[in-house]
């Protein structure tokens, strides 16, 4: 009965040969450290917001969303892992696409979505909010929204 | 007196069937590629028709179609004008009776609601037979696997950035225009500039591969690889930390919708190097909208010029770290960035 073992190795491998794949890389992961904090509009905080940090490299987009209590937590690859240390400028905006029906969302109304959130903290362009984050430190944001 | 009887030995027959497997085994994968290849070239045939529609339109309505638009005028306020340009080819795919019968009743309707009628009409020339996602029942919405190049921006909706061969105008669909840019256009030369290339269709609402769109609030990516960076290559899924209501199931999922979402292709990275990402969280929205395939090691696209050819998965695609909002001028992301634009100025060479 050995003889099958070789046999099915063989098969194996030529399906393998013959179904072999080039699965593509990702960019290159960069070590992050632990950021969180905290985001307000006009002092009261604010939920729902979704917090992006922009490097000037462009290499990744660490980002959050902020709970009821305005509380978020940055995570760059996975659950939690901040962002990398250096300085990055600070968007912030909220979700106001709503689902109409299963898969589908709503069209923007005439002049587009509005949100209390003043929209120049949309855009990386217009933004004035930038934060340093440090390695060895526990980094805590507050971001201020007015 | 048996004994001297020649048979086969228990050994010898299983040495033989081994021998019947390795064959076997060697078969099989030479079947597969066959497969491929012929879904391949059917893939290609399916391109040429819509590069030849192309053609024909232009020379038909003297300009090339819009890719979002509308098929009557929009009353003025309306912001919505989100048909699909490849209504505007139907005639020219042999499609005139179902292009008359849009033309009657759809002509004013959103393509996201059940009132277009005619949307679960299947136009077989705009499926890729290599995409593993299924081919919706008849009864539903229909899809496509092709797309419109827009590009190597991705602020092409919003500030009107579209760097590619078709754009989205509202001025003409304001006046019932059913044409956008025109051949004059395409400075870089058609031979250049990417028309058409395809991307795998969504397959379901919970999934977390790369056919999926992730899209966030705010405009949170400006580069290539910020949107990369969100996808979890190792795993090839979405990190967990990418909650499920961030994933849209938009890839080719309606083939009468014109946003770039649903039937939009950019430049900007790799074709299969990248999931989508959508920065306004609409559904036809600005964004990265990468080619992408199942056929072994590229997509297949059409250019300008009706010419059909193959894109490999290794296309030079420049700096993956440069900010793709604002372009002007040549186009940061190397060659495949260059096919996308239409007066880039750049010279390509292959």
């Amino acid at each position: 009965m050995k003889i099958f073992i070789p046999v099915g190795f063989v098969v194996t491998v030529l399906a393998a040969l013959g179904c072999g794949s080039d699965a593509p890389k990702g960019p290159e992961k960069i070590s992050t450290i632990p950021v969180d904090g905290v985001v307000t509009l006009n002092g009261k905080p604010a939920a729902d917001v979704s917090i992006s940090l922009h490097h000037s490299e462009g290499k990744v987009a660490p980002r959050g969303m902020s709970d009821k209590d305005g509380k978020f937590s940055i995570y760059t690859y996975g659950k939690d892992d901040g962002a990398p240390a250096g300085k990055y400028k600070v968007t912030a905006a909220k979700n106001m696409t709503k689902e109409i029906s299963p898969g589908v969302l709503a069209p923007p109304p005439p002049g587009g979505f509005k949100s209390d959130i003043p929209t120049k903290y949309e855009s990386v362009n217009t933004t004035d909010i930038s934060v340093e984050i440090k390695a060895g430190e526990k980094n805590s944001l507050k971001i201020d929204l007015k | 007196m048996y004994k001297n009887k020649s048979a086969f030995t228990l050994i010898e027959l299983l040495v033989v069937i081994a021998i019947i497997a390795i064959l076997i085994g060697l078969l099989l994968p030479a079947v597969q590629k066959v497969r491929e290849a012929a879904a391949r070239t059917q893939c290609t045939n399916n391109f040429k028709q819509l590069g030849l529609a192309i053609h024909n339109f232009e020379s038909t309505m003297g300009a090339l179609p819009w890719h979002q638009g509308q098929l009557s005028v929009v009353p003025a306020g309306v912001v919505n004008y989100r048909q699909s340009g490849v209504l505007l080819l139907l005639p020219y795919l042999e499609q005139a009776a179902l292009f008359a019968k849009i033309e009657a009743t759809d002509g004013d309707q959103d393509p996201w609601w059940g009132t277009f009628l005619n949307q679960k009409q299947r136009i077989p020339g705009l499926l890729c037979p290599s995409d593993p996602a299924p081919i919706p029942d008849s009864n539903t919405t229909q899809q496509t696997n092709y797309m419109f190049c827009l590009g190597d921006s991705i602020d092409q909706i919003q500030f009107a950035r579209e760097r590619g061969m078709f754009i989205a105008s509202q001025t003409a669909a304001l006046s019932g225009v059913r044409t956008g840019l025109k051949f004059k256009d395409i400075t870089d030369g058609t031979s250049n500039t990417l028309a058409m290339a395809e991307r795998r269709r969504a397959t379901s609402g919970s999934a977390r591969d790369m056919t999926m769109t992730y899209i966030q609030a705010g405009n949170w990516f400006t580069t290539p690889n910020q949107c990369r960076a969100s996808f979890d290559f190792a795993n090839r899924s979405f990190p967990a930390a990418v909650s499920q209501g961030d994933l849209a199931t938009w890839s080719g999922l309606r083939w009468h919708d014109g946003g770039s979402g649903f039937s939009g292709i950019s430049t900007n990275a790799a074709p299969n190097s990248s999931p989508a990402c959508c920065w306004v969280r609409w559904d036809a929205g600005s964004g990265m909208y990468p080619p992408s395939s199942t056929h072994t090691g590229g997509i297949v696209a059409v250019f300008g010029d009706a010419s059909v050819r193959f894109i490999t998965n290794n296309i030079d695609s420049g700096n993956q770290n440069a900010n793709a909002t604002g372009l002007s001028g040549p186009s940061p992301f190397g060659i495949f960035g260059a096919m996308g634009t239409r007066a880039g100025e750049e010279a390509i060479s292959q």
